[in-house]
């Protein structure tokens, strides 16, 4: 039950008000509708889509690693990985199950394609290329003409790069492989008992490998010395924006190292294991591909839910610190997020006490009434400072004994009177904890000794 | 903003015209002739890369293990 609680609460919005998740959604569901009505094809219905979530999954994720720390990093981390490998994941479907050929990143609505289009009596002259990516493709035979089903039709299919195909680029790839490699190093320098983790880092080491070697091809080794063909293709619209690309033949050209073979990289079908040893029956690039990031990826899961039952607030770690790891989470599921303005009175002496908070970020003063009118400035208060404790103690009265008052935009997580009573208490409760009451006794006892000398 | 962001999407697309020697990444053939000589011939590479490989590997683990609990 308590993972699952600290499972949700990593997944929830905590510092993006409900209102402002809801409009997004509205915004992002609007403009995915908008995108379908306008024919848009796939990358492009995804892009709106997601477009409007980015500012504020940006700003809630900046939040939780200032909350939560290293487990939030990874987390986040482990969400970009998952991301990374549905892309290529998808790319296996479209090869599998939806007839799709691999020709990334798709052929482009440009002058060329939509030049021989024309010429083929594809599409109107008059017309002018979209430079859209495809979202179809003809499969070409090794004619580079299209090959026919045994209904005499064109065998057609999805233009196999996945959702963003024309991020399907090696140094995309290339760069996408070193952020993992350097991430889970970062999270394996906090996390270093993690095993699943470790296997990740070993995966990704062989990755970069292949990454390394056929980056290094695509773009240092431009010597042309092989004899190829290139394929050529026509395009034109199937229906609104989305393109297919059909092939028109063959073009010789000759080739240099990277395309002549190096694409396949060290393990793939085709690729230098193949070559050196003879040996055939290696996956292809794009399977081999999905197989290594499901390598990578379901280890950094693992080892991310393995460190999510440590989930637990950086503030109340300062505030709280002689709690264990295991109550931290506990009360870091118990506690509430709130803001006050700057100015803002967050409660006034006399004020009858049902919280007490934790600051998160900015700054309170803490000020004492002297007379009728006058007050006296007690202390300022900064980030992991505990406040309003004191009236809480205090069963008889229940009252504030001092004002609190925002200098600026101040965060605090917010903890309720039975909570607090629970973390006093040292012989009954969740936590239970000799240390933490001791640890809060002493602060109300100076506390109230640093008011009495005022 | 939308038409902007679009025309920016199109763009990119239309730069990626531009890139030398644009990828096919897994697609297609080997060329004619390709075979075990030609990687034989860049074996080099390969090693320096593996060599790359192990020590930035050798170096990260280094860092990671160094740090106590």
């Amino acid at each position: 039950m308590g993972f699952i609680s600290l499972f949700n609460r990593f997944l929830s919005f905590e510092a993006v008000s409900v209102r402002t998740v809801a409009v997004t959604a509205l915004i992002s569901y609007l403009l995915q509708i908008n995108a379908i009505i306008s024919g848009e094809p796939l990358y492009m219905i995804a892009l709106y889509t997601l477009l409007p979530w980015i500012p504020i999954t940006l700003y809630e994720g900046i939040w939780k690693v200032q909350n939560y720390a290293a487990v939030a990093f990874l987390g986040l981390f482990t969400i970009l990985q998952i991301g990374h490998f549905a892309e290529h994941l998808i790319q296996v479907f479209q090869i599998d199950l939806m007839n799709g050929t691999v020709a990334c990143p798709p052929p482009i609505d440009n002058l060329a394609n939509f030049g021989r289009a024309v010429e083929m009596g594809l599409r109107d002259a008059l017309s002018e290329p979209s430079f859209y990516s495809v979202e179809k493709i003809i499969k070409p035979g090794a004619d580079g003409l299209p090959i026919l089903g045994s209904d005499g039709q064109p065998l057609i299919g999805s233009a196999a790069c996945a959702v963003f195909g024309q991020l399907d680029l090696e140094i995309v790839h290339l760069i996408w492989e070193l952020v993992g490699l350097f991430g889970t190093a970062i999270c394996l320098y906090y996390f270093h008992r993690n095993i699943f983790l470790w296997i990740a880092f070993a995966a990704l080491c062989w990755h970069a490998l292949e990454h390394l070697t056929i980056t290094y091809f695509y773009y240092f080794e431009q010597e042309k010395l092989w004899e190829g063909f290139k394929q050529l293709w026509a395009t034109y619209p199937v229906a609104g924006n989305v393109y297919v690309a059909h092939p028109v033949g063959k073009e010789e050209a000759m080739l240099n190292f990277y395309q002549a073979g190096g694409k396949f990289g060290l393990m793939a079908k085709h690729g230098m294991f193949e070559q050196l040893t003879g040996f055939q029956g290696m996956p292809g690039r794009a399977h081999l591909h999905m197989g290594y990031n499901m390598t990578i990826t379901i280890p950094t899961v693992l080892g991310f839910l393995w460190e999510l039952r440590r989930l637990r607030n950086t503030y109340l770690e300062m505030a709280f610190g002689r709690l264990s790891v295991k109550e931290l989470s506990a009360l870091s599921l118990r506690v509430k997020q709130v803001t006050f303005k700057a100015g803002e009175t967050i409660f006034e002496q006399g004020d009858v006490a049902q919280y007490c908070y934790v600051l998160t970020k900015g700054s309170v003063d803490v000020l004492l009434k002297k007379g009728k009118d006058a007050q006296i400035h007690v202390a300022t208060l900064k980030e992991g400072d505990l406040f309003g404790e004191i009236g809480l103690l205090d069963k008889t009265n229940n009252k504030r004994t001092a004002s609190i008052i925002a200098t600026n935009t101040v965060n605090c997580l917010q903890i309720d009177a039975d909570t607090f009573q629970d973390l006093v208490k040292s012989d009954d409760g969740e936590f239970r904890s000799e240390d933490t009451s001791e640890q809060i006794k002493q602060l109300v006892n100076y506390r109230l000794s640093q008011n009495k000398a005022m | 903003m939308f038409v902007h962001l679009k025309n920016l999407f199109i763009y990119i697309n239309f730069m990626i015209l531009f890139w030398a020697s644009q990828a096919n990444a897994a697609s297609g053939p080997l060329a004619k002739g390709f075979g075990a000589d030609d990687w034989l011939d860049k074996i080099h590479v390969v090693l320096t890369v593996l060599g790359i490989v192990l020590c930035t590997t050798a170096i990260l683990i280094f860092f990671i293990l160094r740090k106590k609990d």
